[in-house]
């Protein structure tokens, strides 16, 4: 059983009653005028005081490092801490800008009280220990992004989009409970730690079963990250969804699958101690290159930034291929998730920016931005510049940290390396579109240069994720040290010594060593 | 009793006819039923299994699991209900603008 | 040793499930579909899970077929026949759908779960107190992300029924 003051339960206490509080005052509000700034308020508050808390459970040390053995359904550790304090960063950027976003919008109650509602789903995701848990927080992250990407009911693309994005994600919830299923069938239980345990002396008719089931469960939580077979619906749902929900989904959903991808399927398949490294290696590659080779033919703004999302999910991905080889590349991966949340929330809320102030989506558009909103095509070079890994920024490091643990890991596996080659010179290939991007805002000149009003919340979330970008990139230690705190240490998985897991390398260099 | 297998089996069976909708057909409606048939073939292996082992969580989890797909049902069809007052109808091929 | 029953409700179940998709009417398959759930309903009967087969009545056949059979006689008929299809995405899906049968169905057939001794086949069917008793103790945090989860679809799907012109005329 959860302790009563663990995170988790208070992080879904406040964000559940503040949730469920806004569309019944909503109800029973007398005059019908648009009440946008109150509930973004009301939203914002309570994200903020969630954060906070998580912030100083951390801090006060009352929170275990990370720990995948729990006998209840939520564990309170500093993986999850971690993701949650990431995936809350997004959604307090999310709601602050749409205080903008949705300003003359219907129906502004529903908006915030799904946005709150499915943060909460992303931080329990993070926290469960439980596949039962994992599948119920899943879909609270899931149901009611599916209905926020079609909240612009006007507009045709954007309920295709909707329905593209509700069937594919249907899709894998279904194919998320066959996996459970078959996990339960052959271990007896639906606890992820005694389901490994179990896992790891598996009889041997069951191991094709396992294998199927980690499989699946690749399947299902790669339509939410992106990964290459299973993207095509996402730029679509991310470039068709209103823009500051593209932020959530591209910087939320997809780092919560992240999330439980690294809790179930990293460990399955160390428990079921097959070759899987080279699978997930070759996926990412493929996710990086597709990804930033759809990104360069893109006119809109939003796809490019979706494209570059299913790209960066491929360096991601490297961390998670090399985790029994490089204790680096866990902490890697993660470092590059916070920052990849900021990054491209920073740069879906630019977008959004763009589009409540000319109304358009179009690369076209942003000729010229840097004279005529000078904050926001700041603040969108920078985001973009950190995406492609430019020194000094945050992104640089992350990058730095799972490429280096990619070279390093070459000692024990031959491939390693050229997994660093393909995130360099996909670095560089992306180089390309963003700077072609910053090249149409600032040497460029459009029809049309006066200046115009910036949408004031969304410029206060720009400037604050431009000192995150920065600040972290000069200062990069702190987030280092807790993202190294808070991978598990995959050398206590299994008891028993299999071959996979004698080829652990501690990593001997300290972090700050980088 | 029949044996797990041929549970197992039929929900394999299952989840292929619902695949198979969700690939061919190109209306809203059918590929929401396809969804709800795979998504009954994965209830059924639980309680297979549940039977199997003696052990309540299957049947917990199948709980959970039916509450869950009603309640993508209901926003799923909104979605549509919203696609119909677009387009006055729900046939997806219909969708001009959707590019790959 | 299959029992007849179990086939009997397979034959129904599998062919209502093709039928929901297959008819030229939306409404039949609709229709179709809740026989479809209805049938597993009878596999948990089978399966001595009485709990979870009222659930799924009550649930799937009682409230899902009865929401889609209203929004397909909400939404006009006429648009409904279309049942245009093409012949190459037809027959990809058939041989998509038989791959996949084929080659999970081997995995089970030579695993160990084909095996007469695998589980406890013999043990005695599950109480449901038991059901309640994990519900509450081990599954209870699952259990309030569940109400919240549902809570979100409602909000959700009020969000999206709403008409947008009634609402902007008092915005105005």
């Amino acid at each position: 059983m959860a302790d009563l003051i663990s995170t988790p339960l208070i992080v879904t206490l406040i964000l559940g009653v503040v949730g469920l509080a806004i569309p019944i005052i909503d109800a029973f509000k007398k005059e019908r005028g648009s009440n946008n700034r109150l509930y973004s308020g009301i939203a914002f508050g309570a994200l903020i005081i969630t954060i906070g808390f998580v912030i100083f459970r951390v801090l006060s040390g009352e929170v275990m490092p990370a720990v995948l053995f729990s006998k209840g359904v939520l564990t309170d550790d500093l993986f999850g801490s971690f993701f949650a304090i990431a995936l809350l960063i997004v959604s307090i950027m999310v709601t602050a800008s749409s205080w903008n976003y949705m300003k003359g919008r219907i129906n502004p109650a529903a908006y915030y009280s799904l946005i709150l509602l499915s943060s909460i789903g992303m931080v329990l995701i993070a926290y469960s220990t439980d596949l039962v848990m994992l599948l119920v927080a899943w879909e609270l992250m899931s149901i009611p992004t599916y209905a926020l990407a079609a909240f612009s009911k006007r507009d045709p693309i954007s309920n295709e989009a909707a329905i593209k994005y509700f069937m594919f994600g249907a899709l894998s919830s279904a194919i998320l409970v066959f996996a459970i299923g078959l996990v339960y069938g052959i271990t007896g239980t639906t606890n992820i730690g005694s389901s490994i345990q179990a896992m790891a002396s598996l009889q041997k008719g069951l191991v094709p079963v396992g294998l199927l089931a980690i499989g699946l469960f690749i399947a299902g939580f790669g339509f939410k990250m992106g990964l290459v077979p299973f993207h095509m619906w996402l730029p679509d749902a991310y470039e068709g969804a209103p823009t500051t929900i593209g932020a959530l989904l591209a910087a939320g959903t997809k780092k919560a699958g992240f999330a439980a991808a690294l809790r179930v399927i990293v460990l399955g398949m160390f428990a079921l101690n097959v070759d899987w490294t080279v699978t997930l290696a070759i996926v990412a590659v493929f996710t990086m290159t597709l990804g930033n080779l759809g990104a360069l033919i893109q006119k809109s703004v939003p796809r490019i930034l979706a494209y570059s999302s299913i790209a960066q999910a491929g360096y991601i991905l490297i961390g998670i291929a090399l985790a029994p080889y490089s204790n680096q590349a866990l902490t890697g991966s993660l470092f590059h998730i916070l920052n990849h949340a900021v990054m491209k929330s920073a740069g879906f809320i630019a977008a959004a920016a763009v589009a409540a102030t000319l109304a358009s989506y179009s690369l076209e558009k942003y000729r010229g931005l840097g004279r005529r909103m000078p904050i926001t095509a700041i603040a969108f070079s920078i985001s973009l510049l950190a995406l492609a890994g430019v020194p000094p920024l945050n992104g640089f490091w992350s990058k730095l940290v799972l490429f280096g643990a990619a070279i390093n890991s070459g000692s024990v596996v031959a491939w390693g390396p050229y997994l660093a080659i393909a995130g360099v010179l996909n670095s560089a290939l992306s180089l390309g579109y963003y700077a072609w991007i910053i090249r149409k805002m600032y040497m460029e000149e459009g029809p049309d240069m006066s200046k115009v009003k910036e949408p004031r919340a969304m410029v206060a979330v720009l400037v604050f994720a431009m000192v995150f970008m920065v600040g972290f990139g000069v200062w990069h230690a702190p987030i280092l040290q807790f993202a190294s705190k808070a991978v598990p240490h995959l050398s206590n998985i299994v008891p028993t010594g299999s071959n996979h897991l004698s080829n652990i390398v501690p990593s001997s260099k300290t972090l700050h060593d980088f | 009793m029949t044996e797990l297998i041929y549970y197992v089996l039929l929900s394999v069976v299952l989840v292929a006819i619902g695949i198979y909708g969700l690939v061919v057909k190109r209306n809203a409606v059918r590929m929401l039923f396809a969804l709800e048939i795979i998504a009954n073939a994965a209830n059924l292996n639980l309680i297979a299994f549940s039977r199997n082992l003696s052990n309540a969580q299957g049947q917990v989890f199948a709980l959970f699991s039916i509450a869950i797909a009603a309640a993508e049902v209901a926003v799923g069809l909104g979605i549509i209900i919203i696609a119909y007052r677009l387009y006055k109808e729900i046939d997806v091929e219909e969708f001009k603008s959707m590019r790959g | 040793m299959v029992d007849p029953v179990f086939i009997g409700v397979a034959v129904l179940t599998v062919g209502s499930a093709i039928i929901s998709l297959e008819s030229r009417e939306l409404i039949y398959g609709a229709i179709a579909l809740a026989i479809s759930m209805l049938g597993i309903a009878g596999f948990f009967l089978l399966l001595e899970s009485p709990f979870v087969a009222m659930f799924q009545i009550a649930v799937y056949v009682g409230a899902v077929a009865v929401l889609v059979i209203f929004t397909v006689m909400l939404v006009r008929t006429q648009a409904l026949f279309t049942t245009k299809e093409d012949k190459g995405r037809k027959s990809a899906g058939i041989v998509l759908m038989l791959i996949f049968m084929v080659s999970i169905g081997a995995i089970f057939i030579v695993s160990a779960l084909n095996n007469h001794t695998f589980g406890n086949p013999k043990a005695s069917a599950i109480d449901f107190t038991a059901i309640g008793q994990q519900m509450l103790t081990y599954y209870s945090p699952a259990l309030i992300t569940l109400a919240l989860t549902l809570a979100g679809a409602v909000i959700g799907a009020l969000a999206l029924a709403r008409r947008e012109e009634e609402i902007e005329q008092k915005n105005d």
